[in-house]
């Protein structure tokens, strides 16, 4: 064994397992592109997965989805596999599409033919059979439905998808509705209480879609369609999991007839608005000279087509130009449809006449499709008092005029839908990324953290610090040491001995505990010979140390001394502290 | 020896100089900004256009600019430039009401038209991702100061916790913002077709083959840029490929 593993670090031995290595992966299999379905046989509301798998032929890009007959193809991904079969090595490319057939039979993918480094490469044409769709309303159904059959040209309703469930999909997509004859406005989604249908609890989701009728005739809406995936504890493996399995709910489809509203009895001052509205009319100012622009501020509010809602042109004669201005529309707070709303107009009219002006602008007429009946609503009467100017006409001026005064618009009011040009251009900036993008945001933003973190950590530190008993016997005997020292001097010029002495022992016996670690009070002279000169205190502040034992231990018994002796063991003790105080720390 | 009174005098005039230009300056832009009104409001749409072009050749623009060009160019013709410059204005002034409403106008003949400038996270995009950084940075500094002081003084403490809670709220909720505008930027299209049948290719080169191709107005994920072009995401299919950058527009991350 141990020669093997010799042979195997020699050089030639290394070679040969090198080439016997480079035999088994030496062979490549042949290029080839090939299209598989999995599974083969589905039912109506299933979908099965095309493989499109490119052996040895590189990074194959996605080719489109192909197109199958009554079937939706969506592209779901890619993977690669690595594989040695009989000592030939490949790898191939692996695109997935998932389809979901609509109907009953058989769907032919058909043959797709791609194209890679100029040569093309077609796969063979695969069947799907598609057995007859599963019962999905133990599951759950959907539901389509509109307030009216009957709905006028111009009208905006909302049309309401319910989708009642017994098990949440793990995946849902908003609906689908197929019409024609209507155009799409906005949608909403929201969730409703749960509903007992047949003695089962259902969830119930509802989207809501805007919709405006646009021309007369019977239509059809729907089928709505709703795709979800659901997610299955699979059977198939040994080891269990989930699979994912997509299912396409359908509601019926809705019959609808629109109707034009009648010409019986139809307004002169009808533009085919179709909702219930009212008209609030201001202006200002009102007290002006000829030729001086009046700005005209008109809200209609209420429920119903706003898209095709303008303001009429000028009566004829009335006295008044017109300019062209703004509109904006605010929907209502709870109508997420935007069905009901406020859509104010600005318009700047300037007096061509002297004297007292009376103007009835607007007349709005509309059809209400609900009663069924046209209703012509109009703000109050302006009333503008208009003197005589000094001649030529004014320009108008608002924030809302187009610059070309000296061009008045071909029409009053804005074009539905038509938008004002603005005219205030504001300050040229040099359009930048967002601050966020540069790292300098981030360090301001992180700095008052950082400083949190600093005096936080500081202040937790000193408390620490301070609540150690070691360090606090410390500061205390530092204190004390500090305090003895101090009154030495004094003691020694004022020659109170007793007080002297008194001091001298705790400035020592202070200093020895912060050198020795022991309680102070308990250090005889002994200790120089047996702990200090071991630490390293030399022997001439030894000898002194002695000296001020000596004296202390004098002192007790003849306490008489003379100023001047006591100011020389003051310096002594102040020498022999500072020794004392180089050993701190010291083993 | 100059003396300092002169050279003091010579700044002067410098700056009065300096003034006269900028108001020059002002008075150039906003004339030609009217004149291309002027040029809009006459029906002749693709001069106003150019017009607008010229004011913006300097890579400066303002809300009102792009909205202007977007009306004139829709009118022109040309949808695609009409929604990039629309929703360039939408993200300098995400807060105008007339976006919306031409954004409507021009719906029906955008791909994307019908989802613009709406969906549930409209509301994250009242503001613009600066102004979110502003209130977050604000928020955290006010938190900064008042939580440092109170740590410092033990009545400052007391007299400052309920600030400080509020004030810690504040910069949750608007860090949560702005991570939510964050990644609603980076999840959402930000890059608009500019042409018909615009090919997106599988590398970024000429001769390379065409993956798709996309519609005018049509909304891409931008992914990436090498020299002339932008490696796109198509946001249905999360098809990828590199489109050539005058046939597409980047919108300013804002």
């Amino acid at each position: 064994m141990g020669r093997f593993f010799q042979w195997m670090l020699t050089g030639l031995g290394r070679a040969r397992i090198l080439a016997g290595l480079l035999c088994m992966v030496g062979g490549v299999a042949a290029p080839s592109f090939t299209a598989e379905l999995d599974p083969d046989q589905i039912a109506v509301g299933d979908f099965a997965t095309l493989k499109l798998a490119f052996t040895d032929l590189g990074d194959v890009v996605a080719p489109p989805p192909p197109v199958v007959p009554n079937a939706s193809v969506t592209y779901r991904g890619s993977s690669r596999q690595f594989s040695i079969v009989n000592f030939s090595r490949s790898s191939t490319v692996i695109h997935e599409y998932a389809i979901s057939p609509k109907t009953q039979g058989t769907a032919t993918i058909p043959a797709i033919t791609v194209e890679v480094d100029g040569r093309k490469y077609t796969s063979e044409p695969v069947v799907l059979r598609v057995g007859a769709g599963r019962d999905l309303s133990s599951i759950g159904f959907l539901k389509l439905s509109v307030p009216r059959t009957n709905v006028y040209v111009g009208e905006t309703f909302p049309v309401e998808v319910r989708f009642y469930f017994r098990i949440q999909p793990a995946q849902q997509a908003p609906p689908t509705i197929t019409m024609e004859g209507f155009l799409k406005g906005r949608q909403h989604l929201d969730s409703l209480p749960p509903e007992s249908i047949n003695g089962h609890d259902h969830a119930v989701a509802r989207w809501t879609l805007a919709v405006t009728a646009v021309k007369p005739g019977d239509f059809e809406i729907g089928p709505a369609e709703l795709q979800t995936v659901y997610r299955y504890e699979s059977r198939r493996g040994f080891f269990g999991g989930y699979e994912s399995r997509q299912l396409t709910f359908t509601s019926d489809p809705l019959h609808l007839r629109v109707l034009s509203p009648p010409a019986a009895g139809r307004p002169a001052t009808f533009d085919g608005a179709v909702g219930r509205f009212r008209v609030d009319v201001s202006a200002s100012p009102t007290n002006v000279t000829v030729g001086d622009p009046v700005t005209v501020r008109v809200r209609i509010a209420g429920r119903g087509n706003f898209d095709g809602l303008a303001l009429p042109a000028l009566p004829p004669n009335s006295g008044f130009q017109s300019y062209p201005g703004t509109n904006s529309f605010v929907e209502a707070k709870d109508d997420p449809l935007g069905l009901s709303g406020t859509k104010s107009f600005e318009v700047v009219l300037v007096p061509e006449q002297s004297g007292l002006q009376r103007l009835r602008w607007p007349v709005i007429t509309s059809w209400d499709p609900v009663d069924r009946k046209y209703v012509t609503e109009e703000g109050r009467p302006l009333t503008i008092q208009v003197r005589p100017g000094a001649g030529g006409q004014a320009q108008p001026t608002g924030s809302n005029v187009v610059a070309a005064s000296a061009s008045p618009a071909s029409r009053t009011g804005p074009v539905p839908g038509d938008l004002a040009l603005k005219t205030e251009l504001g300050r040229l900036r040099r359009v930048s990324g967002s601050v966020v993008m540069d790292g300098g945001f981030w360090v301001a933003f992180g700095m008052p953290l950082l400083a949190y973190a600093v005096v936080a950590g500081g202040i937790r530190w000193r408390r620490r610090r301070r609540e150690d008993p070691a360090v606090a016997q410390g500061l205390r005997l530092r204190h004390a040491v500090s305090e003895a020292l101090a009154g030495l001097a004094l003691h020694a010029q004022s020659g109170r001995s007793p007080e002297f002495f008194t001091a001298l022992h705790s400035a020592l016996q202070g200093q020895l505990a912060l050198v020795l670690g022991g309680a102070a009070g308990s250090y005889t002279e002994d200790v120089i010979d047996g702990k200090l000169a071991s630490r390293g205190l030399d022997s001439e502040n030894a000898e002194r140390l002695r000296s001020l034992f000596s004296a202390i231990a004098q002192a007790r018994f003849a306490p008489g001394t003379t100023p001047g002796e006591l100011s020389e063991r003051a310096a002594d003790a102040e020498q022999v502290i500072q020794a004392l105080r180089r050993l701190e720390g010291a083993v | 020896m100059r003396r300092p009174g002169r050279s003091l005098r010579g700044f002067q005039w410098i700056a009065v100089a300096l003034l006269i230009g900028m108001l020059h300056c002002l008075a150039a832009e906003t004339g030609g900004f009217e004149a291309a009104n002027r040029l809009a409001a006459e029906g002749k749409f693709a001069e106003g256009a150019a017009a607008y072009d010229v004011l913006a050749a300097g890579g400066r623009t303002s809300p009102a600019l792009e909205f202007n060009r977007a009306q004139a160019r829709f009118k022109a013709g040309q949808p695609g430039r009409a929604w990039a410059h629309l929703l360039t204005a939408d993200r300098l002034s995400p807060r105008d009401g007339t976006l919306r409403m031409a954004a409507e106008q021009m719906a029906p003949r955008i791909p994307a038209g019908a989802t613009a400038l709406s969906g549930a996270d409209h509301w994250i995009h009242l503001l613009t991702l600066n102004e979110w950084a502003v209130l977050a940075l604000l928020s955290m500094w006010i938190w900064g100061i008042l939580a440092v002081g109170g740590l410092l003084s033990p009545t400052w403490r007391l007299k400052l916790r309920k600030a400080v809670w509020i004030s810690g709220s504040l910069v949750a909720v608007f860090t949560l913002l702005l991570s939510g505008a964050l990644w609603s930027r980076w999840r959402n299209p930000d890059t608009v077709v500019l042409q018909g049948d615009t090919a997106i290719r599988v590398s970024p080169l000429d001769e390379a083959r065409t993956a798709f191709s996309m519609q005018e107005g049509a909304e891409l994920r931008s992914r990436g840029t090498r020299g002339d072009w932008v490696l796109v995401e198509e946001p249905v299919s999360r098809r990828t490929g590199w489109a050539k950058r005058g046939e597409v527009a980047v919108l300013p991350f804002r």
